[in-house]
């Protein structure tokens, strides 16, 4: 995809989320703290919390430390937008990306669009529908069969209130999750073809020693698969039976690294929400906020056993088939 | 009309310092459960 020319992130968008005041960024990493400073927010090291004001509008900048209970502690007297870079890629590279993509992101149409889907699966009881076709002739076309009752994790309104920590990828889509490996299929279920344009790998603070072995080949497996244009992922009630690129067969080698007891059970269906940000995603990054800048994605993995592994489509339309009649 | 129950990220603190953590978000023994009701702390 080719990036469109670079434009200069500022605050704008974030005033969506944080109205009025100034703006802080705190960070465990300097480097990012630095960068933030350019961009006009406020720098404060995550050992200085002490220092923001009571009701500080604060954007958590995590390169360094996952998310923790003592973290989360830290901002309860504030308003906190967390960015949980090191759940990703700590690389320079990479992390100046997503501080970037963050002050691209329109928080607002996101959180409008969240509003519209939440009324449109309320509304529509058929299988929902993505479809897109590549320029070279790819072509995905998913159905999803969603439960009778659906509990969807999402970010309805742009602004955080004090006391509330929003994670930056609950503006950026909609999301939903199998409820248990005894119960794969209770929330949804996946048929037919996924042509992803980038895949993502990320890693939960309660990962296990298994988990890291397999998060780290995860990452290895991720930039090989960045190296193609498309990813096709075939799904059969909800379980992938093949993922390919370029005709090279991923299928085990995804099972393996996604932790192979599941054997690619599909854990999370992911609405992006975030779409205005797509003319300026690069998929060679692994950063969260790409995830939310294609129109669905697919998750394998809870990112804790082993790695959770997301397949991102980046553009296409979608409908609702009628109802089934009873 | 399907049912829908919206939850969102706020990982809640309380007046006591506790993390009010009512849907198990950090302590089920079940990973995929886990993640499924506890996405909201990390957003994965």
């Amino acid at each position: 995809m080719q990036i469109s020319a670079q434009p200069q992130p500022s605050l704008d968008m974030l005033r969506a989320v944080f109205p009025v005041g100034d703006i802080f960024a705190v960070s465990d990493d300097g480097e990012l703290g630095k960068a933030a400073e350019e961009y006009g927010l406020v720098f404060v090291g995550l050992d200085e919390t002490e220092k923001l004001p009571v009701g500080a509008n604060v954007i958590v900048l995590l390169r360094r430390n996952l998310v923790s209970v003592q973290i989360r502690k830290l901002f309860r007297k504030h308003r906190a937008l967390v960015v949980p870079v090191a759940s990703f890629d700590t690389g320079s590279e990479a992390a100046l990306y997503t501080l970037r993509m963050l002050l691209l992101t329109d928080y607002a149409t996101a959180a409008g669009r969240a509003r519209e889907w939440t009324k449109d699966i309320s509304d529509n009881l058929g299988s929902l529908v993505f479809r897109s076709a590549d320029a070279d002739g790819h072509s995905t076309n998913l159905v999803c069969s969603l439960a009778q009752n659906l509990k969807i994790d999402a970010w309805l309104s742009p602004e955080i209130q004090v006391g509330q920590w929003a994670s930056i990828g609950a503006y950026c889509e909609l999301s939903l999750t199998a409820p248990s490996t005894q119960n794969w299929t209770g929330s949804f279920t996946l048929d037919g073809t996924v042509v992803a344009s980038g895949a993502l790998v990320a890693r939960d603070a309660r990962y296990n020693e298994l988990g890291d072995a397999r998060i780290r080949a995860a990452n290895e497996l991720r930039d090989e698969l960045a190296e193609y244009p498309a990813i096709t992922v075939e799904l059969e009630k909800g379980t992938a039976v093949s993922i390919t690129a370029d005709g090279k067969d991923y299928t085990d080698a995804v099972r393996q690294v996604t932790n192979p007891d599941y054997d690619l059970h599909a854990l999370e269906l992911g609405i992006g929400t975030n779409l205005t940000l797509l003319p300026h995603v690069d998929w060679r990054f692994n950063s969260q906020l790409n995830e939310g800048a294609g129109c669905v994605h697919i998750g394998f993995g809870e990112g804790m056993t082993g790695a959770h592994m997301d397949f991102i489509v980046a553009q296409g339309s979608h409908h609702f088939e009628p109802a089934a009649a009873s | 009309m399907r049912e829908l129950t919206i939850t969102n990220s706020s990982w809640t603190v309380d007046d006591d310092d506790n993390i009010v953590d009512a849907n198990g978000r950090m302590t089920t023994d079940q990973a995929v459960e886990a993640a499924g009701i506890s996405y909201g702390y990390a957003r994965l």
